[in-house]
């Protein structure tokens, strides 16, 4: 059985009179122990799915199944399979130390404060943050509190992880961390983690599958590597041998172009050649996918 | 749902002890008013102060009951708001719950509060001015019934904080109603008998009338509990607060529908 199941969804938005479609038609399916990467522009509906999986936007119309149970009309008791870190929120109290923290999410969400905290403390310690657990959390780092703020999220050993832009605002040592995070969380614990990143070079070495949207529409929904075979053109890096000097020159050739770049290449003195795959940024920045 | 409940008293605790000089600041505060409040219905008598002790024990615990109903009625839309202005709203809504069950967590850990806070103000004043005002135990019900709808009223104004943010000044305009319309400082048969009339709607009137007779005039509890007053306190406690579940609950459904829980 699929994890989490998006059947149809649709909402839209009213804006000084206009109507905007945040999500149209969404359907889409996600299992267990697999990374799922949203991208698109910005007002591409990334965020409203996001929070419509989680119940903070009543979808117009549409369904969200989470294990086989459907989350409207107001089942909100899935809410405890669901954990989500949200873009421009703060996640978890500043006021609060790590461990309050801790016990306030650990009551609310109704997990055994003892077994909270005990998974929480071996957490922080796993993250190089068991001396911080008595400090306030405004006064530790941008990571430290997406790291913090992640360790609670997980605290209810939800089957679902939704990470809205989770390594914004990271130094890169940080975002590392936090990306081998969402790999252990996932392969690991079995978790289905959908996250959603302006960052595509992140999404494309932790994902394993790839949603693009735009215009609230689901454009592409596949596996990186069939997304990548399917729209992009291998560049070809050929060494040439011009007279005495030794020159490189890069090719993109389309799938269908092999035969005509073999005849053309057949008449230089070819040393060597490599291919590169494209990256995502390529395929969609460099096609205007974004615009 | 008792876990939200705990989480919101914990809270509080959390932001009691945090902002302890706050706290400690605001029962100074209300000393001083009261100091003035006692010595602006003295009398000068051959050069001596004189005060008249039940008129002052009156107001003392008028002005206490509205002192801590402005919380009650201000205190879940302004948290609420803070909420959504540093951005945790959305984060304590992932819950399998409405919002409602955190508004009553919060309710109860305030009540908490507030009522030892009470209880030291009348201790000080009792041992300053020997009012010789003991409270018997049987007051507590009736504290709670009033303050049910008292929070009642305050869930309405945090629904209605989901929706429009920011309500202006239309809370403080409610709790001038209660200090002045209820009995809190002057007595209702000073007002024309239609005001009279009117303030048994508002949600203080009733329990405070019941309260000043439990502590004042040591009326039997069980005399009391099958008074009018003790009835139409009843059903405008559970009025009060039915109100304001049911649209803390319709406008919590709404913001949702709009997208606009987190917004601020």
């Amino acid at each position: 059985m699929k994890t989490l199941v998006l059947q149809r969804l649709h909402k839209n938005f009213k804006n000084s009179g206009k109507l905007i479609n945040a999500l149209s038609d969404v359907s889409l399916e996600f299992d267990s122990s697999k990374v799922y990467g949203i991208i698109g522009p910005n007002g591409a509906g990334k965020t409203t799915l996001i929070k419509t999986v989680c119940g903070l936007i009543y979808p117009d119309e549409g369904n969200v199944f989470i294990n086989g149970e459907s989350l409207y009309p107001e089942n909100f008791r899935l809410l405890s399979q669901i954990g989500a870190i949200l873009e421009g929120s703060r996640n978890i109290f500043w006021n609060f130390t790590p461990i309050q923290n801790v016990k306030y999410f650990a009551m609310l969400k109704g997990v055994n404060l003892k077994t909270a905290i005990d998974r929480a403390v071996q957490l922080f310690r796993l993250f190089g943050l068991e001396d911080k657990i008595n400090s306030p959390v405004r006064n530790l780092s941008q990571g430290m509190k997406q790291k913090i703020a992640i360790i609670i999220s997980t605290l209810h050993n939800p089957t679902v992880l939704l990470l809205d832009e989770p390594t914004l605002g990271l130094d890169p040592v940080s975002s590392q961390n936090m990306q081998k995070l969402i790999k252990e969380l996932s392969y690991n614990d079995g978790k289905t983690v959908i996250l959603t990143s302006h960052h595509l070079d992140i999404i494309e070495k932790n994902c394993d599958y790839l949603v693009f949207m735009k215009g609230g529409k689901i454009l592409s929904f596949d596996t990186i590597d069939n997304i990548k075979s399917r729209f992009s053109e291998k560049t070809y890096i050929i060494t040439l041998k011009d007279g005495n000097d030794i020159k490189k020159i890069e090719k993109k050739i389309p799938k269908d172009g092999f035969g005509s770049f073999m005849q053309t290449i057949n008449t230089l003195k070819v040393i060597d050649i490599e291919t590169r795959e494209a990256t995502l940024e390529e395929i969609f920045i460099e096609r205007g996918s974004y615009s | 749902m008792m876990g939200i409940i705990m989480a919101e008293s914990y809270r509080e605790f959390v932001y009691f002890k945090r902002y302890i000089f706050e706290r400690i600041s605001s029962v100074i505060m209300l000393v001083f008013i009261f100091l003035g409040f006692i010595y602006s219905s003295a009398t000068f008598s051959n050069g001596e102060v004189i005060i008249d002790k039940l008129t002052v024990s009156q107001k003392l615990i008028g002005f206490t009951i509205w002192f801590f109903a402005l919380d009650a009625v201000g205190h879940l839309g302004s948290a609420l708001r803070e909420d959504l202005h540093i951005g945790i709203l959305e984060q304590i809504a992932l819950t399998p719950y409405s919002l409602i069950y955190n508004m009553l967590g919060r309710s109860v850990a305030r009540f908490i509060i507030t009522f030892w806070n009470g209880v030291i103000i009348l201790i000080i004043f009792n041992l300053i001015f020997e009012l010789n005002i003991s409270i018997p135990l049987n007051v507590l019900p009736i504290l709670i019934l009033t303050y049910l709808g008292l929070y009642g009223l305050g869930l309405f104004f945090a629904g209605l904080t989901l929706i429009f943010k920011r309500l202006g000044p239309i809370t403080t305009i409610t709790r001038f109603l209660l200090l002045i319309f209820t009995g809190a400082i002057i007595p209702l048969n000073y007002f024309p008998e239609i005001i009279q009339q009117a303030s048994v709607l508002l949600p203080m009137t009733e329990g405070l009338k019941i309260i000043r007779e439990l502590i004042l005039n040591k009326v039997d509890f069980y005399h009391i509990l099958f008074s009018a007053p003790m009835f139409y306190l009843m059903i405008n406690s559970m009025l009060y607060f039915l109100i304001g579940i049911f649209t803390f609950l319709y406008l919590e459904k709404r913001a949702r529908r709009l997208g606009t829980l987190g917004s601020y």
